[in-house]
């Protein structure tokens, strides 16, 4: 038995690290897979009944159901099969479209991914910068006017963000066209402009805080007083801040991941938009457990692994960091 | 560098304005090329304030006022209260703009910490070289000014491509020093440029200064609380009371013969190594703030010249000698440095075991027997690890009951995870901590008073509150907090104040009753007067000292200041690196020590050699 | 003894400065702390007195049917069941307050209690209740609420149940990483040193401290508690369809966004200005707390 316990030893803190983490991460989706396994037997009443949905009743079909599902097996054997078929993509049959799950998410994803990016790079753009600029004025009227902003984007609720913008950019203006895709490169953006605006806002005004909190931090360190006593230009002693601060900005993006999800689950209703926020809404309205079962899932690994990229992001820039886990 | 002629700074009528009132206030100041002057004060003078103005740093909501000259140029200090850039509106920007030109090429500002005055995810060499880019030099050029500014330094060259976090204390401070010569200032202020240092490493950068002062005939501000690093460092000596100049004059003249009683006092209270004092002169009461003061001499209320005249007007600077002026009506009386030679009966305790033990293995190899009264700590064999790295190794250490023991030592010695396991608040690794059965009754924890002041305070709780929590973990009546109060001497309505409207030394006073409400045997003092400035600290040490007295309390003085210990202990341990390598009774080992590291240590002391 | 009588005319002047300040209270940008505490106070007369600001919140006039701005007697109009809606609006405040505050509460009771174990104690308890924490965080709150009360079922109270479940783990950590810092203050090693209970330590010395921090983070769980609910509400999963909720006005306001797009601004701009307001609230709180921290 000493072999694995010398091994352990002999890693180096980077890879005992990357091993710790990945293992967290990994219990941590087993643990969330298994409560999102058990929706199955939350819902009220019989659960084959339940998964055969508005389907005709019969002993036939419902025989099919117990048997596709392996409902007369133990809890968990039954998780188990439904777990190492989750791992293939599949994720069983849609109780309302009766089509399988997996097909509905992948036609599905197309227009979510592109909301989200979209929503993300603007709020990026936005964000840091306006950011760094309130950080650096703290306390003057220009970061007043900037957080006071981000503060009601942040606090409002994505969807009347979204239904007050759509009234008065596509109802009222009539700039943008009111529901649905579009076709087409242009007309694709022009269609979804709108719905990432809105979430951008909400995310922009928290991409603006964090960077303005790390940007005062920093800047009211012994370091910058330095550097000003020594005569380094604005630009200079910005480059420096920047430096510093960046860090724990990027780590907070990791964060926002959670937060795009949870919003573009209201703002795809306000928008009428086929993407998976849609989707987890009628599936759960529609009590169609294994999409939403297939959703919620998908939806714990993007945000966990986007955690573990952030880590070992953070690991790979931190010279510190870097050196410690060297293990000089 | 300019014309080499003139000044290479002067300021005079020097006033900052803050959001409370006044804080300096009419502060002038001549430094010339090769010059080093000293401004020496205690908390509340108003030295930081008039380094930060000097050069445009001064925080949000202080304003400068007054006129500036630097390297011939005159700077203006209005509307310098600029504060963090870009904060203020065009006047503020305008005044950042013209500061920059100012700052780096005629006048720097040395920050005191080394652990914070870097950025820690910029190489040494980029930092170095930021200031060189304005200055349009090649990348080549650049690298090959850091190295030579790395050289100057006394760093090697691998240095430039390290990050701050790789290196030690002293190499830290070295790097600023490098970042902040590199732009060939007219002026550095060095703003207790060594205090966050070790002893051995203040000497080694103080040294640096001024051998890199001397080389560049550059003008430097040390700014310091220690007037015993102004005499032996600086030319001239500057000494500030609540915001203004109370004494100004050559090094030797301001504390050979001060002018000023605030300065002579201040000269008394300094503990002195080489004899132990029955009792320290301090001087009562704390710094009054500026604001306060009004137009009278601020020093007035606790000097025991003054007279009405005093309270009545500001007094005019005097001329006491050439180049030496004193604010103070009654400069003839101010007696002389008194010689502290008269030596304090030293109270033995019990028949001492064996004396200081020469080098370090040998003194591993003989174990002290513990001394033969009741013994209030006795500790063999102790180790304590963190991870792979050794704190503590082999330490016997014992303190006999009502015995003052010190421990000393560096930063990276161990003494503070010594006193944390004394205490309890860590658990050795290996040996055995004993209390003793003491006097007989039943013996009672060790307490601990800690260093800082302002921390030792639960900010939530009166200094009732907390002395009755206190008296009630020790099983006593909670109607004792008066008595309490006043065997630290302070007044039994200091009962109803919060901390926060305490001065430090009043703190300390409050956590020294607040250990003493258990009625413990042994008392720990982890530095517990390092923070206090020294007339405040002198004030605490006499408390102790009569406590111990009164209570027939054994004291555990943990301290890195040589001067401290041999005031306050019968006996010394000197610990280095986690082992005891020296020790004995501390006049013994103080005055011929034996060890080569205690010898460095006594070397590394500033200005006590008299 | 050496002269104490001088050493108290030196004390720093703690009560001009005191009373000053809480004059001053909102500050520098005190415009936008105004005008937030203002607009909770009209929520709050809104919520406590529904019966004297919004008497007919839920009479419905079919004959009358859906009207535009500016319908006499009905300011900015009705809905599709005829019910005006200022009145609706403003009778929506309570059911938009109510879940929130409780949400919010509950939340820090669970981040004081379990937080300060964990940070104290922590080893063991500390594991227990970090790994509980991750596993909460790892999926959006809104996103958990509406899968549970979607699959679940139950109403208004279960949601509100479920949330503070949910919202607790911010909480805990909050309180936690204060507490892990209060604990290495030389005041508590003292007590410590002092042999005093830890739940004495915890209750009398470490509480206090703490509870300004959980305080000013009540205000912010409130801000994200209006969000989380009104969000369920509008997807269909919060209130029944009788009582008076803005995300539900807002649910019904977007099919008649053409004929009264009132029906939707009036309650979309008052969640919008309430979750704000409690925000600007909660930075101020926070940002207070830190100049006394720094005033020390």
């Amino acid at each position: 038995m000493s072999g694995p316990r010398a091994s352990i030893r002999t890693l180096s803190p980077l890879a005992l690290f990357l091993a710790r983490r990945v293992a967290g991460t990994a219990a941590l989706l087993v643990v969330m897979s298994l409560l999102i396994f058990s929706l199955l037997y939350l819902e009220p009443g019989d659960i084959a009944r339940n998964l055969l949905g508005t389907r005709p009743v019969s002993a036939q079909a419902l025989a099919q159901i117990r048997a596709e599902y392996h409902l007369d097996q133990p809890f968990l054997e039954q998780y188990w099969t439904w777990l190492r078929h989750a791992v293939t993509g599949d994720f069983g049959t849609s109780v309302q479209s009766g089509q399988p799950v997996t097909s509905s998410i992948t036609s599905r994803l197309g227009i979510t991914l592109e909301v989200v990016g979209l929503a993300f790079v603007l709020s990026v753009l936005v964000g840091v910068p306006a950011g760094v600029l309130a950080g650096m004025r703290r306390g003057t009227s220009t970061d007043r006017t900037v957080v006071g902003i981000a503060v009601v984007f942040v606090s409002a609720p994505a969807f009347a963000l979204g239904l007050l913008l759509l009234y008065v950019f596509a109802d009222y203006l009539a700039w943008f066209p009111v529901y649905g895709t579009g076709s087409g490169f242009a007309g694709r953006l022009d269609h979804l402009l709108l719905p990432a605006v809105t979430l951008a806002l909400g995310l922009g005004g928290f991409v603006l805080k964090l960077t303005r909190t790390a940007v005062i931090k920093e800047a009211d360190q012994d370091y910058v007083m330095f550097a000003r006593a020594r005569g380094l230009s604005r630009v200079q002693i910005l480059r420096l801040i920047l430096r510093n601060a960046s860090l724990s900005v990027l780590t907070s993006l990791g964060l926002t991941v959670a937060y795009l999800f949870g919003s573009t689950l209201l703002v795809e209703q306000v928008y009428a938009l086929p993407g998976l926020g849609s989707l987890l809404d009628d599936a759960v309205l529609f009590k169609d457990v294994p999409v939403v079962q297939a959703l919620t899932l998908l939806m714990a690994a993007a945000i966990a692994l986007t955690a573990l990229l952030v880590d070992l992001t953070y690991v790979a820039l931190d010279p510190r960091v870097r050196h410690e886990m060297a293990g000089s | 560098m300019s014309a080499t002629t003139g000044p290479a700074l002067t300021v005079t009528d020097l006033d900052v304005l803050g959001p409370h009132g006044p804080i300096v206030a009419g502060v002038g100041l001549e430094v010339g090329f090769g010059e080093t002057v000293a401004i020496v004060g205690e908390s509340g003078s108003g030295k930081s304030v008039t380094a930060r103005s000097l050069t445009g740093l001064l925080p949000a909501g202080l304003a400068a006022s007054g006129s500036l000259t630097v390297g011939g140029v005159p700077v203006s200090l209005d509307g310098a209260a600029a504060g963090k850039a870009g904060r203020t509106g065009r006047a503020g920007k305008a005044a950042e703009r013209a500061w920059r030109g100012i700052r780096g090429s005629r006048i720097t500002l040395l920050p005191q910490d080394p652990f914070t005055s870097l950025s820690p995810r910029h190489r040494c060499a980029d930092q170095i070289a930021l200031p060189l880019q304005r200055l349009g030099l090649s990348r080549a050029q650049r690298s090959e000014a850091v190295l030579e500014a790395l050289d100057k330094v006394g760093l090697p060259a691998r240095v430039a491509r390290q990050y701050p976090f790789q290196l030690s204390g002293g190499m830290r401070q070295r790097v600023a020093i490098a970042a902040a010569l590199v732009t060939e200032p007219d002026v550095l202020i060095a703003d207790e440029a060594t205090t966050a240092l070790d002893v051995t490493t203040q000497r080694e950068i103080l040294d640096l200064l001024g051998k890199l002062q001397r080389e560049r005939s550059m003008g430097l501000i040390l700014i310091t609380h220690d007037l015993g690093l102004a005499r032996g460092r600086a030319d001239r000596v500057t000494v500030m009371y609540a915001g203004r100049i109370a004494e100004r004059g050559a090094a030797a003249q301001v504390t050979g013969s001060p002018a000023h009683p605030y300065t002579g006092r201040l000269l008394a209270c300094d503990p002195p190594l080489d004899v132990t004092l029955e009792r320290l002169p301090t001087i009562p009461g704390s710094v009054p703030r500026l604001a306060f003061v009004g137009d009278a001499c601020a020093f007035a209320p606790r000097c025991e010249l003054a007279t009405d005249e005093c309270r009545a007007g500001l007094p005019e600077a005097v001329t006491v000698a050439p180049g030496h002026f004193a604010a103070c009506l009654h400069t003839g009386r101010v007696p002389k440095p008194e010689l502290k030679t008269e030596p304090k009966p030293e109270p033995k305790p019990d028949p001492q075991p064996g004396n200081a033990i020469a080098p370090a293995e040998e003194a591993m190899a003989a174990t002290t027997p513990a001394p033969s009264g009741a013994s209030v700590l006795s500790i063999a064999g102790l180790r304590k690890t963190f991870g792979t790295h050794t704190v503590l190794e082999g330490v016997d250490l014992h303190v006999a009951a009502g015995e003052s023991v010190a421990v000393v030592g560096e930063s990276g010695s161990g003494k503070t995870t010594l006193a944390r396991i004394v205490v309890g608040l860590e658990t050795a690794d290996a040996g055995t901590v004993d209390f003793g059965s003491g006097s007989g009754e039943r013996s009672r924890p060790p307490q601990i008073v800690f260093q800082d002041p302002f921390s030792a305070l639960n900010p939530s709780l009166t200094i009732g509150a907390a002395l009755r929590d206190a008296l009630r973990a020790g099983g006593r009546d909670r109607s004792e907090v008066g008595e309490l109060l006043e065997m630290v001497g302070l007044p039994t309505a200091y009962a109803r104040r919060r901390p926060r409207a305490l001065s430090g030394g009043e703190r300390q006073r409050v956590a020294i009753a607040r250990a003493l409400a258990t009625r413990p045997d042994l008392l720990v003092c982890d530095e517990a007067v390092s923070s206090l400035d020294v007339s405040v600290q002198a004030q605490i040490l006499n408390l102790i000292a009569e406590l111990r007295e009164r209570l027939g309390l054994a004291v555990l003085f943990i301290s890195h200041d040589l001067a401290v210990v041999r005031q306050a202990s019968q006996r010394v341990y000197v610990l280095y690196r986690g082992r005891v390598v020296e020790q004995g009774e501390t006049a013994d080992v103080l005055g011929s020590p034996r060890h080569d590291y205690t010898r460095e240590l006594m070397a590394g002391v500033e200005g006590k050699g008299r | 003894m050496t002269a104490p009588e001088l050493t108290w005319g030196a004390a720093a002047p703690g009560k001009p400065r005191r009373a000053r300040r809480v004059l001053r209270w909102p500050g520098r940008g005190r415009l936008g702390v105004t005008l937030a505490v203002l607009f909770l106070v009209f929520d709050a007369v809104c919520a406590l007195l529904p019966h004297l600001v919004a008497p007919n919140a839920t009479q419905q006039d079919i004959l009358l049917g859906l009207t535009g701005t500016g319908t006499p007697g009905h300011l900015l109009g009705t809905d599709d069941l005829g019910r005006d809606i200022v009145q609706l609006t403003l009778g929506g405040t309570r059911s938009a307050l109510m879940g929130p505050l409780v949400i919010a509460f509950g939340s820090m009771l669970l981040g004081v209690l379990f937080g300060t174990l964990a940070g104290y104690r922590g080893g063991f308890v500390d594991g227990v209740v970090a790994r509980w924490a991750d596993l909460l965080l790892a999926l959006p709150a809104v996103l958990l609420a509406v899968v549970v009360a979607g699959i679940v079922g139950g109403g208004y109270w279960l949601t509100v149940g479920v949330l503070i479940v949910l919202f607790s783990p911010s909480d805990i950590r909050l309180v936690r990483g204060a507490v892990i810092e209060q604990k290495t203050q030389p005041y508590i090693e003292s007590a410590r040193v002092l042999r005093m209970p830890a739940w004495r330590i915890m209750y009398r010395q470490i509480l206090p401290n703490v509870v300004p921090v959980a305080a000013a983070n009540f205000m912010l769980n409130i801000a994200y508690a209006i969000v989380a609910m009104s969000s369920l509400s509008y997807l269909g999963l919060g209130v029944g369809p009788g009582s008076p909720d803005w995300g539900r006005q807002l649910s019904d306001g977007q099919d008649i966004l053409a004929a009264n797009p009132a029906a939707i601004i009036a309650p979309g701009v008052m969640i919008v200005l309430t979750a704000a307001a409690v925000n600007v609230v909660g930075d101020r709180l926070f940002e207070l707390l830190d100049a006394k921290a720094a005033s020390r």
